[in-house]
């Protein structure tokens, strides 16, 4: 495949990833860009028939949200706000849910966002995430529980077991 | 499912509205190979002029000099393993790892028991999840654990008994083992939904190994070494290596990015597969 035609493929989608998995949309479209930037520069080795360069580029994205939210978190309990950020705005469609998965551990709220939004198999979170199937079972299980509560509505359904 | 799908759907369209990226300059990528094709074509011509004249000077081919060498009866073809890494022969011994939480979490000694049972109802082992805690220098009474608890089974059925006996929370999970099997048990204790088909997930190296990328090949010496293996290999290579799950358990790691890293993953003091990052 061309990097041209991933690039129109992938890259809506990845940014709306990284927004659901941050709920920070400067965070989003960076981590987004620099993964897309990464998969640009490396598209020799991962844009190769057989392989898959949008798991390759969501791991990217996802590695590259988690390190960078972790430092804007860690910076703005440290400095002094100096200017307003609207991080909740009235405009989202769904601010009960914006804060139910706010409230999510991080690696709970990636879990829900490639399997309940992005559609992945739990093995195929588990190799987007670097961690194991039964790991992500553990993570959705506990999202699932965290959400019902914070939504007041049953709990989704399980995810197709493995085995 | 659907209607959570839906919404998420919905909030990443509004979260993500106005957002967008720059694709990289294409023309660039192509200048970039232009370039670079043709230089590592002309490296490669010179590496392979060099080979030929350096071999030619130690003495080419050995010209009629016939030299034999009966591996089975020459020491070094025994022993020396520093030129290639060693093999793991297939396991003959079904192997559960049990797995709980995260390695390298620090936390209270934990009071769970696993008791693994045959059909006949006699008991194979009971261990607990304490003996791979070990204590955390500098604080008193917290504990980590970095690998899962490795247990031999019988080929066929076992069942998995987990028990806190501080909560009395209880899970049982039944696996079935062949000869080569290398199961992983990951317990959810605590988990809020906890309903007895979903309080331990069972998986193998097997399944792992089938969702993982494969082995790049920087990292491939790596695979079938044990632990202190990998260890010195990699301190000889001078590379940094780095262990992310250990007997199926994952450990809390960095999530930098470091293209010459090797990550392990380990089963039995194996390692099963390696990644670069």
């Amino acid at each position: 495949m061309d990097y041209a035609d991933f690039f129109g493929q992938a890259a809506p989608g990845l940014v709306r990833m990284c927004f659901l998995a941050t709920l920070d949309r400067e965070v989003a479209a960076d981590a987004a860009q620099e993964a897309l930037t990464r998969a640009w520069r490396d598209w020799d080795r991962i844009g190769v028939d057989g392989s898959n360069p949008e798991a390759w580029v969501r791991t990217v994205a996802l590695n590259l949200c988690r390190s960078r939210w972790r430092r804007v978190v860690r910076f703005s309990r440290l400095a002094p706000r100096l200017y307003e950020v609207d991080d909740r705005p009235d405009r989202l469609p769904d601010l009960d849910l914006h804060d139910a998965l706010r409230s999510l551990p991080t690696r709970q709220r990636e879990a829900v966002v490639l399997h309940y939004w992005a559609d992945l198999r739990v093995e195929d979170c588990a190799a987007v995430m670097g961690v194991s199937a039964g790991s992500v079972k553990q993570h959705l299980s506990r999202a699932r529980a965290r959400l019902a509560t914070a939504l007041g509505t049953p709990a989704p359904d399980e995810e197709v077991p493995t085995r | 499912m659907n209607e959570l799908h839906e919404r998420l759907d919905a909030l990443s369209r509004a979260g993500s509205e106005g957002l967008r990226v720059a694709r990289p300059d294409i023309d660039a990528h192509r200048l970039r190979r232009k370039v670079w094709l043709p230089v590592g074509a002309l490296a490669a011509v010179i590496a392979i002029v060099v080979g030929i004249v350096v071999w030619q000077a130690a003495g080419g081919d050995g010209g009629d000099e016939v030299v034999t060498t009966d591996r089975s009866t020459t020491p070094d073809a025994a022993t020396d393993t520093s030129a290639a890494p060693p093999t793991t022969a297939a396991s003959r011994t079904p192997m559960v790892a049990f797995a709980e939480g995260t390695g390298g979490e620090v936390g209270e000694p934990s009071t769970l028991r696993i008791r693994f049972i045959a059909p006949d109802g006699s008991v194979i082992a009971d261990r607990a999840w304490s003996e791979v805690q070990e204590p955390q220098p500098g604080m008193p009474g917290q504990v980590i654990a970095s690998r899962g608890l490795l247990q031999r089974v019988p080929v066929g059925r076992t069942r998995i008994e987990i028990r806190s006996t501080g909560s009395g929370w209880t899970c049982i999970t039944t696996v079935t083992a062949t000869p080569d099997s290398r199961l992983i048990v990951g317990s959810k204790e605590g988990d809020l939904v906890g309903d007895a088909g979903a309080c331990a997930a069972v998986t193998s190296v097997d399944e792992m190994l089938a969702m993982s990328s494969p082995v790049p090949a920087a990292a491939r010496p790596y695979l079938g070494m044990t632990a202190a293996e990998a260890e010195a290999y990699a301190k000889a290579q001078g590379t940094d290596i780095r262990i992310v799950s250990d007997n199926g358990l994952s450990r809390v790691v960095t999530m930098d990015l470091r293209p010459d890293r090797v990550n392990l993953t380990l089963y039995d003091d194996r390692v099963v597969t390696a990644s670069l990052g």
